[in-house]
């Protein structure tokens, strides 16, 4: 029997870093917008909004001919550190939903929901609902795709954008890959494009009928690859939080806060949310890290890297409380908190490691 | 500054620098070497901080003497090009470019350098306590242990092979931890105060690289922050780290009284082919020691399975050991002797290997190797 069919969601924050600034700031609103560098200082353009798209304004362009292209634009310095906490509020939407959420840049994901939390028997409800509560929770938009895989999860996003929800389903797969230029496929670049076309191969489907020997010039060892995307097969999995070395949370108050009373049950709450992070992950952190920035901004960073290595919330929390001592949280007011753990590892001691099935000669790590 | 020499000797040096010179590096001028010539020398310089290697080629005529650091890979890729019996011309031009030329082909390069003042001062050993041996003897104890230096980088102290001076005999260790190569060779006379020095992975290298008569004599210099090897025109430098080697000597077994005495390169052979079969990343093999023969095997789901019979002495009770073929084939490989001993207790223990006859210059060679669990 074939496995039921996967739910893969795509999600794409749209024009992420510009639209950030126009929430933050409402008088950038409805205005052409490009996050960048500096003209004068030979800076380029890191996103642009939809009313700069227009202008023909993108990113990776000099903001100097953005200017020229559009007179009107207004040029933002970019804020990583907001674009972060942002990006932090919509992927813990994301993990609330599945566990299976594959971060591929700080505003665009794969979801594997084919089981989820919601218990939405349709992938494209699911997509509905994170681009609701997305909004809700940000007031920002974003487009989403939805697919048995991942690569046509993601060519299904890119379709229509900025709010966008397209479904490829697998009666309607057949018309939507064949709309598509070869440019489409995961892998083919603008060189492997033009090689592509002058073989004669202009539509994704066309890779189907190509002679091997074409392909192989073209794109090399990875024609096989190729040929089973235009069929829109693909078996990558989602992995989820491959590139994850740390898990945290952090917190900006409303009103600055003073005393370390005060400042309890922040810390608590946060140790929760890594600590359950880490549960889910089954994984413990050997280094545990407070941040404290005051009200005038000066940000300070305590750790502490101990065994046993922590994953519960109290162990968080104890080490937290105890790093909160070695800073001024006690006199000066604070106006931002954060909890990080980092340096993982499977279980709370991790000197025994992993079983190797190499017996030693000795244990290098022992004192001679 | 300006000289001409031989293509030929310039590009042997510069090859030999190549494994100095750091490829990426945050120091520009660390991927440069210094060329410093006097009236009667051309001296060549690279270095990564920790190593620095020192060529001195006479075979040049000076026109000017002075100094400049050149991109050493450059310089190399562009001699290397040149035929071995050309003459080349080098002569350093304003800020620091030099100019390359030679007459037939009839070329002219140009190479942008940077100032020789800015390159890191030259390492000194001079005055410390030296150890000498033959270049021969040391190549050969390099050969003997090189492979079983750890590569795991935050072994700091197993990145390199202990030498150690042994009456008028030099002993030289290596070990990651899951096997230890020891050897021990003839010819070597070190003055009192030579304490063990751990010669770094990058050092073992260079010296395996090095090309010299087997006869000619090294001198190694054991200074007060760094050892100094001295083999004919050219010095090699090493930081002195204060890392603990393992007391090696402890962990080898004394109950490995079985002994079985195979033929070298039939057993290195069959170790070879079966290990083909072995789907896993460490390459295992079973190796059954039974009278008359022992049968190297492996089977993995994925690939398929195969045995391969080689005859052998032995007399003693059957033994099956689960070894990475990898760590027996480099030992197989380096041994002299068509046979070799190889000592065992039980599969779960150290099986050691050392070649079955006396071999010239060579005192001893032990290697131990722990087994795989079954």
């Amino acid at each position: 029997m074939e496995p039921a069919p996967r739910k893969i969601v795509h999600v794409d924050m749209d024009a992420f870093f510009a639209s950030v600034e126009q929430r933050d700031d409402p008088r950038l609103a409805g205005r052409p917008v490009a996050v960048g560098g500096d003209a004068a200082r030979r800076g380029v353009v890191a996103a642009a909004s939809y009313e700069a798209r227009r202008f023909g304004v993108f990113s990776a362009m000099p903001t100097a001919r953005a200017v020229r292209l559009c007179p009107g634009l207004v040029v933002v310095r970019p804020r990583f550190a907001r674009y972060k906490e942002v990006s932090a509020v919509v992927f813990g939407i994301f993990r609330s939903v599945t566990p299976l959420v594959e971060p591929l840049s700080i505003d665009e994901a794969f979801l594997d929901v084919t089981q989820n939390a919601w218990g939405e028997p349709l992938g494209v409800e699911v997509a509905r609902r994170l681009k609701a509560a997305v909004r809700e929770a940000t007031g920002l938009t974003a487009s989403a795709g939805v697919a048995p895989n991942k690569f046509l999860a993601k060519l299904a996003s890119g379709w229509r954008k900025p709010d966008g929800l397209t479904v490829v389903a697998p009666r309607n797969l057949e018309a939507f890959l064949s709309r598509l230029p070869v440019d489409a496929l995961w892998g083919v670049g603008p060189v492997t494009a033009r090689r592509l076309r002058d073989a004669g191969v202009h539509r994704l489907v066309d890779v189907r009928e190509a002679p091997e020997e074409t392909l192989r010039r073209a794109v090399g060892s990875s024609c096989e690859t190729l040929r089973r995307l235009s069929f829109g097969i693909d078996d990558r999995p989602v992995v989820p939080d491959r590139a994850s070395k740390s898990a945290g949370a952090e917190r900006t108050f409303d009103t600055d806060l003073t005393g370390v009373e005060a400042l309890e049950e922040p810390l608590r709450s946060m140790s929760g949310r890594v600590s359950a992070w880490l549960g889910k992950r089954r994984l413990f952190g050997r280094t545990v890290t407070l941040k404290v920035r005051y009200a005038d901004f000066t940000t300070v960073t305590r750790s502490v890297t101990e065994l046993p290595a922590v994953q519960d919330e109290a162990s968080i929390l104890e080490r937290a409380r105890r790093m909160l001592t070695r800073t001024e949280a006690a006199s000066r007011p604070v106006r931002l908190l954060g909890v990080s753990v980092h340096g993982f590892c499977d279980g709370p001691d991790p000197r025994p490691r992993r079983p190797s099935a190499q017996l030693a000669l000795f244990d290098p790590d022992a004192p001679p | 500054m300006e000289l001409s020499l031989p293509v030929s000797s310039l590009s042997k040096e510069l090859g030999l620098m190549q494994g100095v010179v750091e490829k990426r590096t945050t120091h520009q001028i660390l991927s440069n070497v210094l060329l410093e010539a006097t009236e009667a020398r051309l001296t060549l310089t690279a270095t990564d901080l920790d190593t620095t290697i020192v060529s001195e080629l006479t075979d040049v005529t000076t026109r000017t003497t002075g100094a400049v650091t050149v991109p050493a890979r450059r310089l190399h890729d562009v001699v290397r090009e040149l035929p071995p019996d050309a003459e080349i011309r080098l002569k350093v031009l304003e800020n620091h470019h030099v100019q390359i030329e030679c007459k037939d082909p009839k070329l002219r390069i140009r190479l942008n350098g940077l100032p020789a003042t800015d390159y890191p001062t030259r390492p000194e050993a001079a005055g410390g306590p030296t150890l000498t041996l033959s270049l021969g003897a040391l190549k050969r104890m390099v050969e003997k242990v090189r492979f079983a230096v750890s590569v795991e980088e935050m072994r700091l102290q197993l990145q390199g092979a202990l030498l150690k001076p042994k009456g008028d005999s030099a002993e030289m260790a290596a070990t990651d931890g899951h096997r230890l190569a020891l050897v021990e060779v003839e010819g070597a006379v070190s003055e009192p105060g030579f304490e063990p020095v751990l010669v770094s992975r990058k050092v073992l290298e260079e010296l395996s690289r090095l090309d010299a008569p087997p006869e000619t004599p090294v001198t190694i210099t054991r200074g007060a922050n760094h050892i100094g090897i001295s083999v004919g025109s050219r010095r090699l430098f090493s930081k002195l780290e204060d890392r603990r080697f393992p007391d090696y000597e402890k962990v080898i077994g004394k109950e490995n009284d079985k002994r079985a005495v195979v033929d070298r390169e039939a057993l290195l052979g069959a170790v070879r082919r079966i290990s083909l079969l072995s789907g896993d990343r460490t390459k295992a093999v079973t190796i059954s020691f039974r009278p008359g023969a022992v049968v190297v095997s492996s089977e993995s789901q994925e690939v398929g399975e195969g045995d391969q019979e080689v005859a052998c002495s032995y007399a003693n009770d059957p033994v099956n050991l689960r070894l990475n073929a990898r760590y027996l084939e480099q030992f197989l490989e380096v041994a002299d002797t068509n046979q070799v001993d190889l000592l065992l207790k039980d599969e779960s223990s150290q099986c050691q290997g050392r070649p079955s006859e006396a071999v010239p210059g060579l005192k001893s060679y032990l290697y131990v190797v722990m087994p795989l669990r079954m």
